[in-house]
């Protein structure tokens, strides 16, 4: 564990108790809401969403766009816009709640100990300094190596990532260089400082199938070699089967399904993790039909009773339209299911 | 109208050509370089037929796109539109026959004017056809209702749809002109699974109504099984394999069919995919781009149906 996490503990600890916490959870979220203000009104984009991220473990995050699944991604860092902000709930990270750090104390932490790659890899670099003073900013901010060995370990990261030119990548602006060896920069520069937790926000939507592939080989590797958590957010169930040993899956900004990776995808319980698992079994398999879902996805604000996915649900009842399901813990098997009619 | 059909499809084996590309050609030229993004291109698409483009970002699949719809001029070659040369009209007879092609492009956020209610991005479509003024706001409704939307979405405005919604919007824009070929540049890639699936059944749906051809642009391998009827694989400009959608499928022969084939994710084992691909991947991929420089102009014919080119 790094000297700096235990500085920035709200309380002192002894060296017993670092070891205690590493095999704790790394990443709490506990009943998290986020809403979004404007002038006019509150909407509520995330409601009451938990999940934990131990050492070393990796967690998958499956929605359609306007589920919330970036949100809930982007308030752990507080890169949220303005005016979206936490309104119930905590995220921890080991003992300290990252929700009320102070800027200065996250910024400590943001980039040294969490790592994060956005989705456009185009424009998550700055256009106008080289990829060699990007990459290099994290590492002399939060580690304070002298320039040779800056220089050294940036020549590692490249080729950690798979660029095979990296004395040429390094002096090259973004531009310069195609989607996928951006993202590979960005995967680079994520991992400058060996972070515990890696957040990858749909990392390859972007890319080609070929790149994809390329990407979460890396990303594998990369977990496995540096011991990294990692949570990672798609709307791809392939990209989410490959690399997550846990799923949540979110419709309508709260978690509807969570269950390990063979779990999900052999036994699902939830009517819409099963219809996303069929489209996705459907596509890849080469079906001559496709099953059709109704309907579209709830946005944010509307319809607060009863179930979020019912009006698209075969199975609704009237129930399901009229009281809102919890998040319970199955009966049989392990997992968490939010369904009045699977339990 | 499905008599008619019927009888084409007995009297005929293969029905009629549509659009016919020779060889063509386009390179861009910066200051310092010259791209050839599409080298000696050829395929043909028939009546009533989907033929699909494979291929990475960059290989030169939406220039093709673009130059049939003459958006781009081809450096050579020729583009024969039932027959007539395109790149040899001028403007105006240009005119009278650009409502037969239509297009849906890939981001539907970009694609539809935020400051027109969607009445007016369908009429302008309407217009094209001549139909009677008082004629307008029913036939909008009526293409708005065969795309799944209802009338009173007429008066929105774009930003009051979702992505799914807009790219109905969309094709409904581009059957309005009542088009002979659709070029689907990659429709479905920004879009959610589910709403994918939408989109694919009504692309097809649409298709069994009025008839029309698809050239559908995509880098999906898993889309394009689905949507086509014949499927081209481009690579580097060119085109390295063609065939059927079930011998690409069931017997992929070019090494870039087959390293497409390897990227896809599946649900089965995923535990495999990531790890043993990561190796493997780059190798070939290198290995296929040396080769990608040096494809000859020979075609191997696999089968009548099925070709690919071979290295020298």
């Amino acid at each position: 564990m790094p000297a700096d996490f235990q500085k920035n503990m709200i309380f002192p600890q002894n060296a017993d108790k670092t070891t205690e916490i590493e095999m704790q959870d790394l990443l709490r979220i506990e009943n998290l809401s986020v809403v979004a203000t404007d002038k006019k009104r509150t909407t509520q984009i995330v409601s009451e969403v938990s999940f934990t991220v131990r050492n070393g473990e990796t967690m998958g995050i499956i929605g359609e766009s306007g589920c919330g699944k970036s949100i809930t991604a982007m308030s752990i860092l507080k890169l949220t816009e303005p005016n979206i902000h936490i309104d119930k709930g905590h995220i921890y990270w080991g003992n300290i709640c990252l929700s009320e750090l102070s800027e200065s104390r996250l910024r400590k932490i943001c980039g040294k100990e969490i790592g994060m790659i956005f989705q456009e890899p185009m424009t998550s670099l700055n256009p106008v300094f080289t990829i060699k003073q990007q990459l290099s900013a994290p590492i002399r901010l939060h580690l304070g190596l002298s320039k040779p060995d800056i220089h050294q370990r940036c020549i590692r990261l490249m080729e950690d990532v798979g660029i095979k030119d990296p004395e040429k990548t390094l002096k090259s602006y973004p531009h310069e260089l195609s989607g996928g060896m951006c993202q590979r920069v960005a995967i680079a520069i994520a991992i400058s400082c060996d972070p515990q937790l890696l957040i990858a926000d749909e990392p390859t939507t972007a890319l080609d199938v070929t790149i994809q592939a390329q990407i979460l080989g890396i990303l594998k590797n990369l977990i496995r070699t540096n011991q990294m958590a990692l949570l990672i957010i798609s709307h791809d169930m392939g990209v989410i089967a490959s690399l997550s040993e846990n799923i949540t899956v979110m419709y309508g900004g709260e978690i509807v399904e969570q269950n390990t990776r063979d779990n999900i995808i052999k036994q699902s319980s939830h009517p819409y993790t099963k219809k996303l698992i069929r489209s996705a079994e459907e596509l890849y398999d080469g079906a001559d039909e496709l099953t059709l879902v109704r309907g579209n996805v709830p946005r944010p604000g509307e319809n607060r009773t009863g179930c979020r996915f019912a009006p698209r649900c075969d199975l609704s009842t009237q129930r399901c339209h009229a009281e809102h399901p919890p998040l319970v813990q199955k009966e049989r098997g392990k997992g968490t299911v939010r369904c009045w009619n699977c339990r | 109208m499905l008599e008619l059909q019927m009888r084409e499809q007995n009297s005929h084996p293969k029905p009629p050509l549509l659009l016919e590309i020779k060889n063509i050609c386009k390179s861009f030229v910066s200051k310092n370089s010259v791209i050839k993004a599409v080298d000696r291109v050829s395929f043909n698409i028939h009546k009533g037929e989907t033929y699909a483009l494979v291929g990475e970002s960059g290989c030169g699949k939406t220039t093709t796109g673009r130059m049939i719809l003459r958006l781009l001029d081809v450096d050579k070659g020729q583009i024969l539109f039932e027959g007539i040369p395109i790149s040899g009209l001028t403007k105006r007879q240009l005119r009278k026959k650009r409502h037969t092609i239509q297009i849906i492009f890939q981001n539907p956020y970009g694609s539809l004017n935020p400051r027109m209610k969607i009445s007016t991005l369908l009429a302008e479509a309407i217009v094209s056809r001549a139909e009677k003024p008082s004629h307008i706001r029913a036939e909008a409704e009526r293409l708005l209702q065969s795309v799944g939307l209802g009338k009173e979405n007429l008066d929105k405005y774009p930003h009051e749809f979702s992505g799914g919604q807009r790219q109905r919007i969309c094709i409904a824009r581009a059957i309005a002109t009542h088009p002979k070929l659709i070029i689907c540049d990659e429709p479905v890639s920004a879009l959610d699974l589910l709403v994918q699936a939408q989109i694919l059944c009504l692309l097809q749906k649409l298709q069994k109504e009025y008839g029309f051809s698809y050239l559908f642009i995509s880098h999906d391998l898993s889309v394009v099984r689905y949507m086509s009827d014949r499927i081209g694989v481009m690579y580097n400009g060119r085109i390295v394999e063609e065939g059927t959608r079930d011998e690409i499928f069931k017997n992929p022969q070019h090494s870039y069919t087959r390293l497409l084939f390897a990227s896809l994710p599946t649900l089965k084992n995923a535990d495999a995919f990531a790890a043993a691909h990561i190796q493997k991947d780059t190798e070939t991929c290198q290995k296929v781009l040396r080769q990608g420089k040096e494809h000859s102009n020979q075609k191997v014919e696999v089968s009548p149906t099925h070709y690919l080119l071979a290295d020298q």
